[in-house]
């Protein structure tokens, strides 16, 4: 008995979205167990339980350097809507929710149909929580995690725009690039996809909504530049790696002073070659570093050879789509690689004042599309082969496959060591809000009874000792 | 006699590229559910003595002990390997010295644990034996008598 037109294409789709919600469930399982770190997670809370919303939106619209009412908003509405006070399990809840969304958007976006788009899938997965921008992104809650937000809203603009036209699309768009623009500045890159979508002949945004899009992202720059004036860093605000180390303040004002556009530069490369190369690693030629001295730990070369195997793959993969690009013709992969490419240049170029690798996560996540095009495409072609040598191709894509996945395996340790520094920190909450905000205690009159009820939940939580990870693993997962 | 079928290039490329990932899923769906039955061999945590944390520098247990009233100035045997390879008993100020940084006595010290003179020798004596440089600057700094002759000193290891 035949089976009905189109049941494989709806198993493949079904066995993708479960492999999706196990991976997901995989890293949930060691968020949900993490406490957030205390930093900024604990100021923010004081400030969602001193301040209505109204207040927060007067008061907090625009800060130094920075303009990001959605997220103050935002994490004042999951603070007030936590059932009995249950802040954390409602903010982790809220983290769960977006990871899984994320994962599911992301995997819809790889349209899966055919066992060979099945066998690339798993790894797309492993390169997406591998890569070490993503590392970062999730294991820090504030206590909404807003770096997730712009992944998640990247993956909901990508996705409207690779449905049927519809006006509902249009708004939605517009919404979510308007909320990843007001929650924080690496939102932008929201507007990126779009735009690029759009431009590469996806239609399921309208111009008119990518006009309404650019609009609001006008109007962001024009009020915060020309009317608030809130600025945004430059050289000589934060410390920021170069060459072998990170260099303080005043060591950058020293060194690039007067020629700040020279650090820039080195910037802007150095955040595009973090995502191709895994080197430099915010700013620091880690790597280099490790060569030079004759002393290169395994996860380190691990990094840096999947990371080269990988983007040499993609190259070899997107080169030859050039020549059809430049006649303006895309066929669906290629607007995922322009979206790539576009994601990989702006990123890159709003990391100019500072490196951090969170802020490169948008473009970490399009690379991992990315290569799930180009081994897809390989194995396609290899499907008719039958020489021998063609056996030869099988070693570099296993030497690929498990060098992702053990970086996969480093988050996973990664948020376990987390664990244990985040608790040790909560457990001396009250003195350390003493020395960072002296009065604190004044803000609120049930301040000091929140700290020690968030407190109390964060050292009652387990967390895995660090004494008893075996201690080969320190040579192959990453520390940073 | 029969000859093994040949490997197809496609299939070996394809379970390279499959392996690892895969079992990375198969490890996510087993996380879970051996966590819904009880079963979490990646998220467990041994239980500790006061002591005990005091010398991983494990402050949320030390926290946690003195709220449910666990005394900060108890000796307690702590079990190898995680001050020394044997066990040893100690009170959690000293074994804080096996941190060699003195941020866990510290907060030893705002919770109710007490740094006598005789205290403050066995621990001075342990820094000096592990050259504990952070410990000993502490020590120094809060000493309001000349330190102790380690030689007349009995410690613990």
């Amino acid at each position: 008995m035949s089976r009905p037109p189109g049941s494989h294409v709806i198993t493949w789709t079904r066995a993708t979205y479960l492999c999706a919600m196990a991976f997901a469930a995989g890293v949930a399982y060691f968020l949900i167990r993490m406490p957030y770190q205390i930093s900024d997670d604990l100021e923010h809370m004081l400030i969602a339980q001193s301040q209505s919303a109204w207040d927060i939106l007067v008061t907090r619209y625009a800060t130094v350097e920075s303009m990001r009412p959605a997220m103050w908003l935002t994490q004042n509405a999951v603070f007030e809507l936590a059932p009995g006070g249950r802040y954390f399990a409602t903010f982790k809840a809220v983290h769960v929710a977006e990871l899984t969304a994320t994962f599911l958007l992301f995997v819809r976006l790889l349209r899966v149909r055919t066992a060979v788009d099945f066998i690339a899938l798993p790894l797309a997965l492993v390169v997406l929580v591998g890569m070490h921008t993503f590392s970062v992104t999730i294991r820090e809650g504030y206590p909404v995690n807003h770096f997730l937000t712009v992944l998640l809203c990247c993956m909901v603009v990508a996705n409207l725009a690779d449905l049927r036209p519809h006006w509902s699309h249009d708004v939605a768009a517009v919404l979510t690039c308007a909320y990843a623009l007001f929650t924080i500045e690496t939102g932008i890159i929201v507007w990126v996809c779009l735009v690029t979508a759009h431009a590469a002949r996806w239609r399921g945004i309208s111009a008119k909504g990518v006009i309404a899009a650019t609009a609001i992202v006008l109007a962001y720059l024009v009020v915060r530049f020309a009317v608030l004036d809130v600025g945004t860093r430059t050289l000589g605000v934060t410390s920021s790696g170069y060459g072998f180390s990170v260099r303080n303040t005043g060591e950058l004002a020293a060194l690039f002073g007067a020629a700040p556009w020279k650090f820039y530069i080195y910037n802007v490369i150095s955040a595009a070659l973090t995502v191709l190369f895994s080197e430099p690693r915010a700013g620091v030629f880690q790597f280099t570093q490790f060569v030079l001295r004759g002393d290169v730990p395994a996860w380190s070369l691990v990094n840096v050879v999947v990371s080269t195997m990988a983007t040499v793959l993609i190259a070899v993969n997107l080169i030859p789509r050039l020549r059809r690009w430049r006649q303006w013709t895309f066929e669906r992969d290629d607007v995922l690689l322009v979206m790539f490419v576009a994601v990989l240049g702006a990123n890159s170029a709003i990391s100019y004042p500072y490196l951090k690798e969170v802020v490169m996560s948008p473009a970490g996540m399009f690379y991992a599309i990315a290569l799930y095009i180009a081994v897809r495409d390989l194995l396609d072609r290899m499907r008719p082969q039958t020489s021998a040598a063609a056996l030869w191709v099988a070693v570099p894509l296993f030497v690929l496959s498990t060098g992702w996945s053990l970086r996969a395996v480093t988050l996973a340790q990664t948020l376990r060591s987390s664990a244990f520094v985040n608790r040790n920190d909560w457990a001396a909450a009250e003195e350390r809000q003493d020395e960072v905000r002296p009065q604190w205690r004044q803000r609120h009159r049930d301040a000091e009874r929140l700290v020690r009820q968030l407190r109390d939940e964060v050292v009652h939580t387990p967390v895995p000792q660090p004494y008893t990870t075996p201690r080969w693993t320190r040579t192959w997962v990453d520390p940073y | 006699m029969k000859r093994a079928a040949p490997v197809k290039p496609f299939a070996l490329a394809a379970t390279s590229v499959l392996a690892a990932p895969a079992l990375l899923a198969v490890a996510g769906v087993v996380l879970v559910v051996g966590a819904i039955v009880g079963w979490e061999p990646l998220w467990s945590e041994p239980q500790l003595n006061l002591a005990e944390a005091a010398a991983l520098n494990d402050r949320g247990t030390i926290q946690r002990l003195i709220a449910s009233g666990a005394d900060p100035n108890a000796r307690a045997p702590v079990r190898a390997p995680i001050l020394k390879s044997h066990d040893i008993v100690v009170t959690p100020l000293e074994a804080a010295v096996g941190t060699r940084t003195p941020t866990t006595i510290e907060f030893l010290l705002t919770r109710g644990a007490r740094m006598d003179s005789h205290e403050r020798a066995v621990m001075f004596c342990l820094a000096m034996k592990d050259e504990a440089r952070e410990i000993i600057d502490f020590l120094e700094k809060a000493a309001t008598q000349p330190q102790a002759d380690c030689e007349h000193v009995a410690t613990p290891w």
